[in-house]
């Protein structure tokens, strides 16, 4: 994968995780660690809002922290340093699961029928389709079969285009 | 400023702050929060709402005096998911979803993004 590609993906992943200030803090690409409190006067943004996306980051494996009792407020503070060097592996995991997960849902899709309220009320399997008889119970309108051909070629080709990026990761 | 306070003074200005959302707020962490939050109910200045936020419980924390409506149990209304996932298009919702326990049969962002591509391709 080229860099380009690579660059695009992950700041994907932190704006979705993380948000914009996550991704403005991630390109940052600060050199040392740094505390909230540091950040958030560089910034101009509120604290709370640094916080949480550090800490986001931190979920995402992109970020760590080590905390220290200031010895003159006695608070702790949280000194911060993101994790450049885990972006691929951080990549390539979440590829792998969102692979995994389409993978379940190709398979559930396959192997079931569904209907669907033409009014977008709810999905429901031929079972319970039935049960409603074929009716939406929520706004009566008719409950049709719901057709996934188009969607499961989408699904396919969504994994070939994952796989293709994960070999070349 | 203790823990304490500080959630009471972010109630008050805010209205109301979700659990999940809280605790990182906070800087503590989500155990000791809850613990916190559970104290505080009792004493009677809060009230702990449960609510589900994309499929995921967690608690709405608001003032003790806030009226609040019973909020429904989320259903497949897939209708307004979609409304609201108008943005999300390109990869799956799964890529950077920190949902740990998920069935991917069961997650109503992957049925919208599903959806979506049955109709829209």
């Amino acid at each position: 994968m080229n860099v380009l590609q690579a660059e695009e993906l992950i700041r994907e992943l932190i704006e979705r995780v993380a948000g914009e200030i996550g991704v403005i803090i991630y390109e940052l690409r600060p050199k040392k660690e740094f505390t909230d409190e540091e950040l958030s006067m560089e910034l101009g943004i509120e604290i709370n809002e640094i916080r949480r996306a550090l800490f986001a980051l931190y979920e995402l494996g992109l970020a760590e922290y080590r905390r220290k009792r200031d010895d003159e407020t006695g608070w702790m503070e949280y000194y911060w340093r993101i994790r450049y060097d885990k972006e691929k592996e951080v990549l390539r995991r979440e590829l792998l699961k969102t692979k995994r997960k389409l993978e379940e849902k190709l398979e559930d899709e396959t192997a079931t029928v569904y209907y669907i309220c033409v009014n977008g009320c709810m999905k429901v399997n031929y079972e319970q389709a039935m049960e409603f008889d074929f009716t939406c119970p929520k706004c009566g309108a008719p409950l049709e079969f719901f057709d996934s051909s188009l969607a499961i070629e989408k699904v396919k080709e969504e994994i070939r285009k994952i796989d293709e990026i994960l070999s070349n990761l | 400023m203790d823990t304490r306070e500080e959630i009471l003074q972010i109630l008050k200005e805010r209205g109301e702050i979700l659990q999940k959302d809280l605790w990182k707020e906070l800087n503590i962490d989500s155990s000791k929060c809850s613990r916190i939050l559970r104290k505080l109910e009792k004493e009677g200045l809060i009230k702990r709402v449960e609510v589900v936020v994309d499929g995921v419980k967690t608690f709405k924390i608001v003032p003790a005096d806030a009226e609040v409506e019973e909020e429904k149990e989320e259903e497949l209304s897939l209708k307004a998911i979609m409304e609201r996932m108008e943005e999300i298009t390109g990869l799956p919702p799964c890529f950077g979803c920190l949902e740990k326990e998920c069935e991917a049969t069961k997650c109503l962002k992957l049925e919208v993004w599903f959806l979506k591509k049955a109709m829209l391709g």
